[in-house]
């Protein structure tokens, strides 16, 4: 193996790491995870503010696609969590727009339901939002407290380094 | 000992997001990481490959390693995993489904002259025995370090020394008795 072989693995290596680095596509993905909050929401809303007995084929239908949405949500949050979340600037950035996406979820599904009139039903969707806000809200303080748990360590370091 | 805070500098600084510390992460990290699985593999051709999927893991993990002091321990075995990676898949194909055209290697000729024997008794060894030799020898790693590397016991590393040693001695004696004959 030759230098020239050596420098054009490295000139690869860096290329991987800043592409990897690149924020494009984690937006992307929580982009797409907003969007599936939404439609969750708005699925969810519809189905529990039904004011009539449904047909079971409805029912079926209404409950694949909150299965689809979950999935989608329970996917995105795995792939932005461990396979995407490569800095505490990313993990900060994920856990807004979680908060984000549950207070979306709110935000559609209490209104969807207020204004059917079913109170029960506008009662059980704030509460399933309400968990995933505090969830989310949980998740968003303890991504701060890591950074700020880093730049305490990096001061200690930086201190240690040069005493003066 | 100052080599180790200013890694632990590094690691802390890419776990922030700088992208500087990111760079120089790569240009500390990849010649050795080069080197070692340049050793752990027979095929060159694959190196590149290998080290691609080491930094991809570097890249999803590193997140995750709580003490930076231990940076170099945790890189080599993130690289470990993906070389044994590579050899499983490797091992577990049919031996002709894939023949290396020696002539398309640029350098393969020029390798092969300039390797010393000892290079050449590494290709043989068993590849667990093999890294173990490469980590001790050329990577200049502690017993204790290849011992948490490789997820063994320390007495476990220094009995495969002792065979990989064992072993390199009974290859290059072969092949002086050949070349005596020759």
């Amino acid at each position: 193996m030759s230098a020239t072989n050596m420098n054009k693995s490295m000139d690869a290596a860096h290329l991987l790491v800043r592409g990897e680095l690149s924020s494009g596509k984690r937006w992307f993905y929580r982009m797409i995870l907003l969007a599936a909050s939404i439609v969750l929401a708005v699925v969810l809303s519809l189905w529990a503010t039904e004011p009539g007995p449904l047909p079971n084929r409805l029912h079926f239908s209404f409950g694949a696609m909150t299965l689809i949405a979950c999935g989608w949500i329970g996917v995105l949050s795995w792939i932005l969590s461990r396979r995407l979340c490569p800095t505490a600037i990313d993990r900060i950035a994920t856990a807004w727009m979680a908060t984000l996406a549950c207070g979306l979820f709110l935000a559609v599904a209490l209104p969807t339901s207020l204004l059917r009139s079913q109170l029960a039903a506008a009662a059980g969707l704030s509460l399933v939002g309400l968990m995933m806000l505090g969830v989310s809200l949980s998740l968003l303080r303890s991504a701060y407290a890591w950074r700020t748990e880093l730049r305490d360590r990096l001061a200690e370091l930086e201190s240690l380094a040069d005493p003066m | 000992m100052l080599e180790e805070k200013t890694e632990a500098d590094i690691v802390t600084r890419c776990q922030l997001g700088d992208p500087n510390a990111w760079d120089i992460l790569v240009e500390r990290w990849h010649p050795k990481l080069w080197r070692y699985v340049a050793r752990m593999l027979v095929d060159d051709c694959k190196v590149d490959d290998v080290l691609q999927d080491i930094w991809m893991r570097v890249i999803r993990s590193l997140v995750r390693l709580r003490d930076p002091m231990r940076l170099a321990p945790w890189m080599y075995r993130v690289a470990r995993l993906a070389v044994m990676d590579h050899l499983r898949v490797l091992y577990r194909r049919p031996p002709d489904t894939e023949l290396v055209d020696v002539s398309s290697l640029d350098d393969g000729i020029e390798n092969l002259f300039n390797s010393d024997e000892v290079e050449v008794a590494l290709a043989e060894l068993h590849p667990i025995d093999r890294e173990v030799v490469v980590l001790f020898y050329f990577e200049q790693r502690s017993v204790a370090e290849i011992a948490c590397i490789c997820h063994v016991p320390a007495g476990t590393i220094k009995s495969r020394l002792h065979r990989a040693r064992r072993e390199i001695r009974d290859i290059l004696s072969a092949q002086e008795t050949r070349n005596v004959r020759d």
